[in-house]
C-alpha cells in the first residue's frame, strides 16, 4: 500500500473490547491485536504490537484534508496553577 | 564425584524449582501434592520407572519489567489483567499467579506477574500455543515482558533450538525496543484502524453510513517512524 499497491481484504468476526483486545478474521486468518487506548478526538488509537507502542491516527477524507488546520491542543499543566 | 570418589555439592535446593510446572505438565504428577503428602508422613507412592514423559511443555515468566531498559522492574497497579484462555483439545495453557486485576506490583518483592505454562504434543505445538497466549494476555498499568517473549518465539535461532545462554546479548545487544514492523504488519494495523474508526464513529447513532475512504498514519512511538496509508 505504501508503494501505491491496492489490496482487497475480507474481514469477518470483528470484535472490540475496550482497553483489551481486538479480534477478527482477516482473509480467513485469526488476528488478535492488543488495543491499549484512544484519544477523545476519535482519531488517535494506541496499540501494543510486537513489543512496540504503536500510535494509529485514522482520518476520514475531510479530516485528513483539513488536519493541518487542526493543530493539537496545547497541554496545560493545571497542577502548577493556583 | 571425582576419580578418587570424593564428592562435592555444587548446589542443593531443598525446594521446588521455579520451573516445576514443566515437570508437572509432562509427567502429570502434582509435585506440591506429593510434598504435602510426604510432609504428612505418607510414603512416595511411585518409583522412578513409573514416571513417564508426555509431550512438551514451556514456561515463560511474565514480569513487570522493561526489556528496553535492561529489564528494570516496573511498579504500579494492574489496571487491567486478563489471562489467556485457550480451549482446544490436547492443548493446554496454565497460569500460576498470585495477582488479579487491581493488584499492586510493588518495589518490595520480585515483580513476577505469573508463570505462563503451555503444553503441546511437541515443541513446535507448545511454542504455537505460547505465541497465541502472548497475543491474548492483557496486562495494563505496568510495563511487562510479553512483547519480548513474542519476539523470542519469532527468532529463528530460538525456534530451531540453536541458541545458548548468550541469546539475549547476541540478539538484543541494545535491549528490546520492539520488533521491526513489516508491510504485512502495516497492512494489518491499517485495517484494524479502519475497523475501530467505524466502530467509534457509529456509536450512539441509529443509522451509520461508514466513510468509504480512510487515511491512516502509523507511528512507532519509540523510534518515531511514521507511515501514511490510504484505505478505501
Amino acid at each position: 500500500m505504501a508503494s501505491g499497491v491496492t489490496k482487497r481484504h475480507n474481514v469477518e468476526g470483528y470484535n472490540f473490547e475496550y482497553n483489551s483486545l481486538v479480534t477478527m478474521k482477516l482473509d480467513g486468518q485469526e488476528e488478535i491485536i492488543q488495543y491499549v487506548s484512544n484519544h477523545n478526538d476519535g482519531i488517535k488509537f494506541n496499540f501494543d504490537f510486537k513489543g512496540n507502542n504503536v500510535k494509529l491516527q485514522v482520518y476520514e477524507e475531510k479530516q485528513y484534508k483539513y488536519k493541518h488546520y487542526m493543530p493539537e491542543p496545547k497541554f496545560i499543566d493545571s497542577a502548577k496553577v493556583i | 564425584m571425582d576419580a578418587n570418589k570424593d564428592f562435592y555439592f555444587l548446589e542443593m535446593n531443598t525446594r521446588l524449582q521455579v520451573e516445576h510446572p514443566i515437570t508437572e505438565e509432562i509427567t502429570g504428577i502434582d509435585l506440591v501434592e506429593q510434598q504435602l503428602l510426604i510432609a504428612a508422613g505418607h510414603k512416595l507412592n511411585f518409583k522412578q520407572e513409573d514416571v513417564k514423559i508426555h509431550g512438551h511443555s514451556m514456561e515463560y515468566r511474565v514480569y513487570a519489567e522493561d526489556p528496553s531498559r535492561k529489564f528494570l522492574p516496573s511498579i504500579g497497579f494492574l489496571k487491567k489483567y486478563q489471562e489467556p484462555v485457550i480451549d482446544a483439545p490436547g492443548k493446554r495453557v496454565r497460569i500460576d499467579t498470585g495477582v488479579e486485576e487491581g493488584s499492586e506490583i510493588s518495589m518490595y518483592y520480585d515483580p513476577m506477574i505469573s508463570k505462563l505454562v503451555t503444553w503441546g504434543k511437541d515443541r513446535q505445538e507448545s511454542m504455537d500455543i505460547l505465541d497465541r497466549a502472548f497475543d491474548e494476555y492483557v496486562v495494563r498499568g505496568v510495563t511487562h515482558n510479553l512483547g519480548f517473549g513474542k519476539s523470542i518465539l519469532a527468532n529463528e535461532a530460538y525456534a530451531t533450538g540453536n541458541y545458548s545462554t548468550a541469546f539475549i546479548p547476541t540478539y538484543y545487544p541494545e535491549g528490546f525496543t520492539g520488533d521491526e514492523l513489516n508491510d504485512n504488519d502495516h497492512n494489518l494495523l491499517s485495517i484494524v484502524g479502519h475497523q475501530i474508526k467505524n466502530h467509534f464513529s457509529s456509536r450512539g447513532k441509529a443509522e451509520y453510513e461508514p466513510s468509504e475512504t480512510f487515511y491512516v498514519t502509523i507511528e512507532k512511538l519509540r523510534d518515531v517512524e511514521a507511515l501514511d496509508y490510504k484505505i478505501t
